[in-house]
């Protein structure tokens, strides 16, 4: 068979499967029970998909995808997230758009505890915009920077996403991870400065409101307590793996353990909590790992059918430069995101992607921090973006799915920028990495 | 007839959620085990290679214990666009062949996962990492696990259930 017939078969299949309402991890292994019959010696082949999911799964480099997940579930159970989320609110006082601040700043740290886009935007959604609203805020500005801060929750380190594609990718963990903290950084900022000027050039989007004054003792207690030891579980995270007293994988079972240590400590930790966290955390870690099974033999068939070689050799055959090449990669993201999750999206893309990236002689540090955030815009893009959808699931009652759009329109801008200003300055994302090792 | 079921369709349900059970002790395990080595490693003494391996057999045992209990629990995410959009009685015909495809597919994968695991039994074949595994052993959650799974999307299919619950995006409060 023709490489392009493979590829059509491949991810035809796939896709078709999904559309068609298939649980994701189903339909990986539903297409590659199909394509292992025909590309892998008939009934010869479902064998061996399940040998290569065995070969996949036993694979240590997944152990932070459950351990970031059991620490993200672990803050939002035990009640920390909300403490952090409090604490923020009080110390931010009077200044124009404080709430959009707090959801910019809170975001920040509950999504660098979480890792997950979705859960963030599905908590912040239901504990800020109906505050907002109250407050008088402009829906954009309520709902905007809470979509926009799933943005950072997949580039802050620790990140379960990050993980995943630097394995997919074989490339470095521990470098991907590092590489996005810088970036985050500048995104949580770009994210104030658009705050600041939209509240400056249309102040009736966030009405003033008096605030009850903290006294400045309140306000230490209130840091000390409730922020700088949350922000000590990221620094201890990423501290053990550039100090090199743990691997990436290790670094996400300590910070797990520092999550119910600080737990305990506030005396937030109750068997219920706990139960919750790792039920919680066992669900996303089933279904991720399942799919993870399932693609396991996807990638392996793409290269024995001969189509990701044939991909490669007529992706590059045409004369286009390596930035072209680039953004070409981030518009399929961007395609496939108007109606997959980031993971699947992941899994089609990374097995073609990443070889695509070495041939082209990119960094793959950098190309995966540029593919994750390519997966963010893609999962926020109107008008199918599925984060839009979350958004309009815990937005007030008659929000309608255009004011949805409109308001992530702006921080989707800034994620671009970013994206932009990595190009531009490759060492944002890879100086961090590159002191490290 | 119903009676008769009973306490076996008990003895299932103690089996699929012992399973998923088993597979959150194992995961809270796997934290303390990772922690252990990374202590006694830094401490200067000598860490156990088996830390290692056990946690790479409790990667592929996590998932498979746990997976008949996500279908029951209807915790798989799936693309919605299609099916919400169809009518009542074509969504209803959809959500049938979609989930007798998935019966198909569990079904399929739990008969080669159990030839694979009598032939790694009769051939006495070891998976080799810092002690010998027989194989069986791990091959053998296969079978049980896509077996289960099976079991539960045909429960979905006589129950005329939708296999699709809230999704990632609602929390339990």
């Amino acid at each position: 068979m023709e490489w392009y017939w493979a590829v059509a078969l491949l991810f035809g299949l796939i896709v078709a499967l999904m559309l068609l309402g298939m649980p994701i991890a189903m339909a990986f292994l539903a297409s590659n029970i199909v394509a292992a019959m025909l590309f892998m010696g008939g009934a010869k082949g479902i064998g061996q998909v399940l040998n290569n999911g065995f070969g996949a799964m036993t694979s240590f480099a997944l152990v932070p995808i459950p351990m970031f997940l059991l620490m993200g579930e672990l803050f939002y159970y035990t009640g920390l997230a909300a403490r952090m989320f409090n604490a923020i609110d009080k110390l931010l006082g009077n200044i124009r758009g404080r709430l959009a601040y707090v959801t910019v700043i809170g975001g920040t740290g509950f999504a660098a505890l979480s890792g997950s886009s979705m859960g963030s935007t599905a908590l912040l959604g239901s504990l800020m915009v109906p505050e907002m609203m109250k407050r008088g805020y402009s829906k954009y500005l309520s709902m905007g920077p809470i979509m926009g801060t799933g943005g950072l929750a997949v580039i802050i380190p620790p990140s379960a996403l990050a993980v995943l594609l630097a394995t997919l990718g074989r490339s470095d963990v521990g470098a991907l991870l590092l590489a996005g903290v810088i970036p985050g950084v500048v995104l949580a900022t770009l994210y104030a400065l658009l705050i600041f000027f939209w509240t400056s050039i249309a102040p009736h989007a966030a009405p003033p409101y008096r605030v009850q004054a903290v006294p400045l003792g309140e306000k230490l207690r209130l840091v000390v307590l409730d922020i700088v030891p949350m922000v000590l579980v990221i620094v201890l995270v990423i501290g053990i793996m550039v100090a090199g007293y743990a691997t990436p994988t290790e670094a996400a079972a300590v910070g797990c353990l520092a999550v119910v240590v600080l737990a305990a400590c506030y005396r937030a930790l109750s068997w219920k909590s706990f139960r919750k966290s790792v039920d919680a955390a066992l669900r996303v870690t089933v279904m991720a790992f399942l799919i993870i099974f399932g693609s396991a033999t996807f990638s392996q068939i793409l290269a024995f059918s001969g189509a990701s070689s044939g991909l490669i050799s007529w992706a590059t055959q045409f004369d286009v430069s390596k930035l072209g090449m680039l953004l070409i990669m981030m518009a399929i993201i961007f395609f496939l995101g108007c109606f997959m999750d980031q993971l699947s999206m992941m899994l089609l893309t990374a097995p073609i992607f990443f070889p695509l990236a070495k041939t082209l002689g990119f960094d793959l540090t950098w190309f995966g921090l540029i593919m994750l955030l390519a997966l963010e815009v893609g999962y926020t893009t109107p008008p199918f973006g599925l984060l839009l959808f979350v958004m309009k699931g815990v937005a007030p009652a008659g929000t309608t799915m255009r004011e949805i759009y409109f308001a992530a329109v702006p921080f989707i801008a800034c994620v671009l920028v970013l994206i932009g200003l990595i190009i531009a300055f490759p060492p944002l994302a890879t100086w961090l990495p590159g002191i490290s090792r | 007839m119903n009676r008769g079921l009973t306490p076996i369709s008990r003895a299932y349900d103690a089996v699929l959620y012992g399973m998923a059970w088993l597979a959150g002790v194992l995961m809270v395990a796997m934290m303390a085990m990772i922690v252990v080595d990374v202590a006694l490693r830094n401490l200067g003494y000598q860490s156990s290679a088996h830390f290692f391996t056990f946690t790479e057999y409790f990667l592929l045992l996590i998932p498979l214990l746990g997976a008949p209990w996500l279908v029951r629990e209807k915790g798989h995410i799936y693309i919605e666009l299609l099916v919400v959009a169809l009518p009542g009685v074509a969504q209803r015909v959809l959500v049938f062949w979609v989930v007798v495809a998935c019966v198909a597919v569990a079904a399929i994968l739990a008969c080669f996962g159990g030839a694979i695991t009598l032939q790694d039994y009769a051939a006495n074949e070891k998976d080799v990492r810092s002690f010998d595994m027989p194989r069986w052993m791990l091959m053998a959650s296969m079978p049980l696990s896509f077996g289960m799974m099976a079991i539960e999307f045909a429960r979905l299919l006589v129950r005329r259930e939708s296999p699709y619950g809230a999704g990632l995006s609602q929390r339990e409060e």
